[in-house]
């Protein structure tokens, strides 16, 4: 997983300050990109609050897990999008207020799909 | 845009040592009467985004916030500029401010600016190194409580979007919209998720506003959305497609 991927979905996505990939289930930061240079604890501690609001419930009739958390606070929107309903990546971004918000949760999630065939056809050349 | 060139904002906060990100996508948001800047103020290992408003009444500068907190008032034109708290002084990194301050000042009424994303670094900030933040936030007033936000106007925004929705106050919860049984319902799930959202994200000791939506996590594949005030949730079953609009309506009623 190359690093300049991120870099490109960050700066594609207006108003992204951070976009961090994690697997939830361990509390890994896979990979990230930012705008700024984050110390390794925040990025840290931003992959763990979205294990934690993903974990929060699901689906009260299918129990299919939170596919997606949305924070909003004064200073910026953190959008959290699981990446499939079976696996335990989650890719989580910090976006400035007022950024739009109705394409980011689509974009993230084929930024996931993309990233999952990019690894299975990795896996299938090897 | 009618007023100052972006280049130009990016200059001052460059020169009073902020560090302009000409990476990052320079327009945010405009509005008349009111300049909005984001930065990130970086102290010691903490990146902090702040949101700084100025608002403009036409002729001066009528008040300067970051973050929601009050970070000085600016006086008309031959009063003293602006003040900090107790302090006396600016640090160098709020000469930045200043200088923003002077330039929005000289700007004509309803002139609408966008500025750069920035930071300022550690460095820039010697006469406060070695404070911690929680200190600095309350010598600056950035901890105190951001405007009370109205949050049944919020829900009533999104009209038809919102199926079911309910304000709590303190343990009691009173529908705003639903039945009896959806008000159950509802009650359910937010003590299932209410605790874990107030753990993660701190809330008992922060006074001020927030918006939590999970996604299809109540019934009917709707968003659960909690809106958080001063003294009271808004607990809302929402559909989907009504995020940007959710959004727009929080932003809107923070500036109020």
């Amino acid at each position: 997983m190359t690093r300049h991927l991120f870099d490109a979905f960050r700066t594609g996505l207006p108003g992204c300050e951070i976009v961090a990939l994690t697997d939830i289930s361990t509390g890994t930061v896979l990979a990230w990109s930012a705008a700024l240079k984050w110390p390794q604890d925040d990025v840290d501690a931003i992959c763990a609050l979205a294990g934690r609001m993903l974990d929060l419930g699901s689906d009260t009739r299918t129990g299919v897990p939170t596919p997606h958390a949305v924070i909003v606070q004064p200073t910026g929107t953190y959008v959290i999008v699981r990446a499939a309903p079976d696996r335990p990546e989650a890719l989580c971004c910090i976006l400035a207020p007022g950024a739009a918000l109705d394409t980011v949760i689509a974009t993230m999630m084929r930024f996931c799909a993309d990233l999952a065939a990019g690894a299975a056809s990795d896996k299938g050349a090897t | 845009m009618t007023g100052t060139p972006t280049s130009e904002l990016s200059a001052l906060l460059d020169r009073a040592g902020a560090v302009g990100n000409q990476a990052a996508p320079g327009i945010v948001l405009r509005d008349a009467g009111e300049a909005r800047a984001f930065v990130h103020g970086q102290i010691a290992a903490c990146v902090l985004p702040r949101r700084l408003d100025v608002r403009l009444d036409g002729e001066h500068i009528v008040a300067c916030h970051v973050a929601g907190g009050r970070l000085m008032q600016v006086a008309p034109a031959g009063g003293p500029l602006f003040q900090i708290g107790d302090m006396a002084d600016a640090s160098p990194a709020l000469d930045g401010i200043v200088a923003l301050a002077d330039l929005l000042d000289s700007c004509a009424p309803g002139t609408q600016l966008s500025v750069t994303f920035a930071h300022w670094v550690a460095d820039d900030m010697p006469a406060h190194a070695g404070v911690p933040f929680g200190q600095l936030a309350r010598l600056w007033g950035l901890d105190s409580p951001g405007p009370r936000l109205s949050l049944r106007s919020i829900a009533e925004a999104l009209g038809d979007a919102v199926l079911v929705s309910a304000v709590l106050e303190g343990d009691q919860l009173a529908i705003l919209k639903g039945t009896q049984a959806d008000m159950g319902r509802l009650a359910d799930l937010a003590e299932t998720v209410l605790p874990g959202i107030e753990a993660a994200l701190g809330w008992a000791d922060d006074p001020g506003p927030g918006l939590v939506l999970l996604g299809n996590n109540g019934w009917e594949g709707a968003d659960l959305v909690i809106l958080k005030g001063t003294d009271a949730l808004v607990l809302a079953l929402v559909l989907p497609a009504a995020l940007p609009d959710l959004a727009q309506a929080w932003f809107a009623a923070l500036r109020v």
